[in-house]
């Protein structure tokens, strides 16, 4: 995105401000300002240059409603418009619906679903929350209640308009104790009303979901003070209240039955064979999609690479380790490196039991893991070495500043693990390195650390991948059954209290320190000064480091070959550095798809077969 | 027999005529090293044993020794066999691979034989009741899919070689179980068996001393066979990850885990493979041979 559009969405952001709140609208500068001010942190001549040109708190108000979706403005080096066809695989076992709401883990296409509606916040290219279908949102002093101000503009291509009835619908389904959403948990502990409904204590209709004054607003209450909650609800597609009324929940996996207020409506849904989404003519969000046509071929993992090869597809994520070779040899300049979920892959033990109980063995692991060799010879594109949590480019990251408290140190590592009474590992227990069945690559890594710690520190270890589910019970077992082992966690919401609430006392880990708790659960329903939340979170993330529950490994980049024909600016490095098709993905929730277009040298017929 | 033996190796025969009766076991030594195939086995088989025994002795270095440094490498002067993933020896990789391999294999075999045969032999022989309890048993595990009942116990009692090896082996005495008790079914009706109880001969002598041998050749064909299927049985369990873990080697597991990179690093997938495949093809050739040898019909 160039500073101009740039410049256009945070003056359309102040602009939609409602004038007769003027305490609404207050809040909404004070974000506003608070995102440009980190961003002149971060160095970005953007920052500086939208702060001036803002001319701080005067901001110009646009009176014209936000652009909407055309067609004319293709750029000079694309395909015409009957050629602005992209074309992705998804895997032919995953093809039950497109809708978030109806089932995450079923969705077809990891790269492209959730088109058929706007959700209430996007990401953009920098990972910010841009407004999407909520023009403005405001918390209120307790931040338990959080307003959502609709695009009154937005409506459903079979005449209806986009109102928060759609939303009230679409949450009370995700709810509903007879659909057994696979994603219920994500809001647990946060909605109103939510952990109830799921269980059937409650009537849905009591859910902390509701319309505000007019159709046009949409209001959310939380049990705790949530400031994340507007980035949790980048899930927030909506589905039809009308259409889940009347042809069920699954009415957008046919043609016939769907019903789009998105970029594209679905023209094809052949199970085993493919999905077409085309561009929605009747779409009055803000997003200006280039491409007309996706074409999501349905085929088995094991065969995209061979697709790609042979021009079948535009893009794929994951290749395998060979796979990945072939593409270094034979066409480098497609490969790219994501961020994904940011995605941390990290040693943890069981701090409660011996030998692990030391800080100071954990402290020799942590020094003893070749983290940059471990990058150059096996990682390639695929990972960054991580020294702390929260990955690059993610919300109060601190990478740098936390680097040397676990950096490799072998002569280190050999004298704590001496001074905590096993010289040259004499005497410490073997240990069994636990992986939760993991990927060919993470499994040469979990070797690779394996013999790092034999060779270095004398000690016995054996590798053991185990069974998903296996690994998960032993895991959060009380008392944990696994002393030792290698797993991930990526995050499910931009905000630093999702990826450290993993740490909390009594979760996943046996780890628990209070003086952690204290700083995250405060920063987290903490509704102040942004910057200070983020100086908290990193106070936090500082005491995880140091104390070693876990010894973090590398920060996951997932590789994934984009054709050259594929353009757009999604590929210039953003604010991180990142160049890729960004999280979360060709999807109604970032702002990539108005970015991404297809070159005139693409070959011509793509997706037609 | 003896009649028809004249006639087809008038050699053997006559040589026995003119000395001393040649006993069983020469017997069958000679027509074992008379079949080219069988040599060509036992000595792939002898080979692949010594070379699993003195395995420290042959590999370059240990199999727990890596240098990610070197990660990667096609077989070079250094390497032979080239490094792995993770930059260890593949050569010492695959010889001590070869080691564990055989190790679970003949152990597993021995434990298989070591339930499937005594039980087989009650069935077939004493019939009745004890048939009837061993049919069901063999049922039962046949009703499980060997693969799931392994899964099972491993997940009871955890992985490692010894669970690997006692998962294998009371897993895959079924056959052999079926096959000695088929055997018997139709050899105890023969007419020596009739002379043998006549002359007051106990059912375990007229087990052991008369229908065992009978059915050697082909418990013999099956045993060698198994050999294979526990290896690959192994490779299977350390593919779910519940079987033998890193850093231990087996071969099945490294041809498992050259699967992705098959593509780009050939020998990571050649050299175990074509280990199996000697491992194979030496049993076979010798189980071959020695049912050959062994079978009293053949003469």
């Amino acid at each position: 995105m160039s500073t101009s559009d740039e410049m256009r969405r945070l003056r359309e952001l102040a602009a939609a401000d409602d004038p007769h709140d003027p305490r609404l609208g207050a809040k909404r500068l004070a974000r506003l300002e608070g995102r440009l001010r980190r961003r002149s942190l971060l160095g970005g001549a953007l920052g500086v240059a939208g702060w001036a040109a803002l001319g701080g708190p005067a901001v110009t108000r646009l009176a014209a409603a936000p652009a909407r979706q055309d067609a004319d403005a293709l750029p000079a080096d694309a395909a015409p418009a009957a050629e602005q066809v992209f074309v992705l695989p998804s895997d032919a076992t995953v093809d039950k619906t497109p809708d978030f709401y109806e089932s995450v883990y079923e969705r077809v296409s990891e790269a492209s679903s959730d088109v058929f509606s706007d959700p209430l916040v996007r990401l953009n290219r920098n990972f910010e929350i841009v407004p999407a279908a909520a023009l403005e949102w405001a918390g209120s002093d307790d931040g338990k209640t959080w307003t959502f101000q609709l695009d009154p503009a937005l409506m459903w291509n079979d005449g209806t308009p986009v109102t928060a009835a759609d939303w009230v619908a679409t949450f009370r389904y995700g709810a509903d104790p007879a659909h057994a959403w696979d994603f219920t948990w994500f809001f647990q502990g946060v909605l109103k009303g939510w952990d109830e409904a799921i269980a059937g204590e409650i009537p849905l209709e009591e859910l902390g979901v509701r319309q505000g004054a007019n159709p046009n607003e949409l209001i959310f209450e939380a049990v705790v003070a949530a400031p994340y909650l507007p980035a949790m609800l980048l899930y927030s597609t909506p589905l039809s209240a009308k259409a889940l009324t009347e042809a069920g929940p699954l009415y957008n996996s046919n043609p016939a039955t769907s019903v789009s207020a998105g970029p594209f409506r679905l023209v094809e849904w052949t199970n085993d064979q493919r999905v077409v989404y085309e561009k929605n003519p009747d779409y009055t969000g803000q997003l200006k999609v280039p491409v007309n046509r996706v074409v999501i071929k349905l085929a088995a993992k094991n065969t995209y690479f061979t697709m790609y090869q042979n021009d079948e597809i535009d893009y794929m994520q994951y290749p395998a380790p060979a796979e990945l070779q072939i593409a270094q040899a034979e066409f480098p300049e497609q490969i790219y490196s994501a961020v994904g979920d940011f995605r941390t892959f990290y040693l943890f033990f069981d701090v409660t039991t011996a030998p692990f109980d030391d800080i100071r063995v954990r402290q020799a692991f942590a020094h003893a893991v070749d983290r940059d060799t471990i990058k150059t010879q096996i990682l390639g594109p695929a990972g960054v070495p991580a020294f702390s949590w929260l990955a690059p480019g993610f919300p109060a990251a601190n990478g740098e500043a936390l680097s040397s408290i676990q950096g490799y140190d072998p002569a280190l590592a050999k004298q704590l693990l001496a001074e905590a009474g096993f010289p040259e590992g004499e005497g410490f227990p073997a240990q069994e390195l636990w992986l939760r069945n993991e990927s060919p690559l993470n499994q040469n890594v979990a070797n690779a650390i394996a013999a790092n710690l034999r060779q270095l520190l004398g000690i016995e270890i054996e590798v053991s991948n185990k069974d998903q589910k296996l690994f998960m019970d032993s895991l959060t077992a009380k008392p944990t059954k696994i002393p030792f082992g290698i797993v991930s966690y990526g995050m499910d919401f931009l905000d630093p209290f999702n990826m450290l609430s993993v740490w909390l006392g009594g979760g996943r880990h046996s780890w628990a320190n209070p003086d952690f708790d204290a700083k995250v659960k405060e920063a987290a329903s903490f509704t102040g000064e942004p910057a200070e939340r983020t100086t908290m979170f990193q106070d936090a993330e500082r005491i995880l480091v140091e104390d070693v529950p876990a010894v973090f490994v590398y920060h996951e980049t997932p590789v994934q070959l984009i054709k050259p024909w594929v353009k757009g600016a999604f590929l210039e490095p953003d604010e991180n550095g990142i160049r890729a098709l960004h999280w979360p993905g060709y999807t109604a929730g970032s702002t990539v798809t108005q970015e991404l277009y297809i070159g005139s040298d693409a070959p011509s017929g793509r997706g037609d077969s | 027999m003896t009649s028809s033996g004249i006639t087809v190796t008038p050699d053997v025969e006559l040589a026995g005529l003119a000395g001393r009766p040649l006993s069983n076991r020469r017997r069958a030594q000679r027509r074992f090293f008379r079949q080219r195939l069988a040599v060509v086995g036992l000595v792939i088989t002898g080979g692949l044993l010594l070379l699993a025994l003195l395995a420290p002795f042959v590999a370059p270095t240990s199999y727990d020794v890596s240098n990610l440094a070197v990660a990667n490498r096609f077989p070079e002067r250094a390497y032979p066999f080239g490094t792995d993933a993770i930059g260890a020896d593949y050569l010492s990789r695959i010889i001590y691979g070869l080691r564990t391999s055989l190790i679970v294999a003949f152990t597993a075999v021995a434990i298989a034989c070591l339930i499937g045969i005594p039980l087989g032999l009650v069935a077939g022989l004493r019939g009745g009741a004890a048939d009837f309890v061993v049919l069901r048993l063999v049922e039962v595990m046949t009703a499980f899919p060997g693969i799931l009942f392994a899964i099972f116990i491993v997940s009871i009692t955890g992985g490692g070689v010894r669970n690997v090896i006692l998962v294998i082996g009371i897993t895959s005495w079924v056959t052999l179980c079926r096959l000695t008790r088929a055997q018997l079914l139709t050899l105890r009706e023969q007419e020596y068996v009739l002379a043998a109880r006549a002359l007051g001969a106990p059912d375990s002598r007229i087990a052991v001393r008369h229908l065992l041998p009978n059915a050697l050749a082909p418990l013999i064909v099956a045993v060698t066979l198994a050999i294979p299927t526990a290896i690959f049985t192994e490779a299977g369990l350390s593919f779910l990850g519940i079987g033998i873990n890193e850093p231990t080697p087996s071969l099945g597991k490294m041809v498992a885990d050259s699967a992705p990179y098959i593509r780009v690093y050939w020998h990571l997938g050649l050299f175990p493979t074509a280990a199996i495949a000697l491992t194979m093809l030496g049993f076979t050739f010798l189980g071959d041979g020695l049912r050959d040898a062994l079978d009293p019909r053949q003469n």
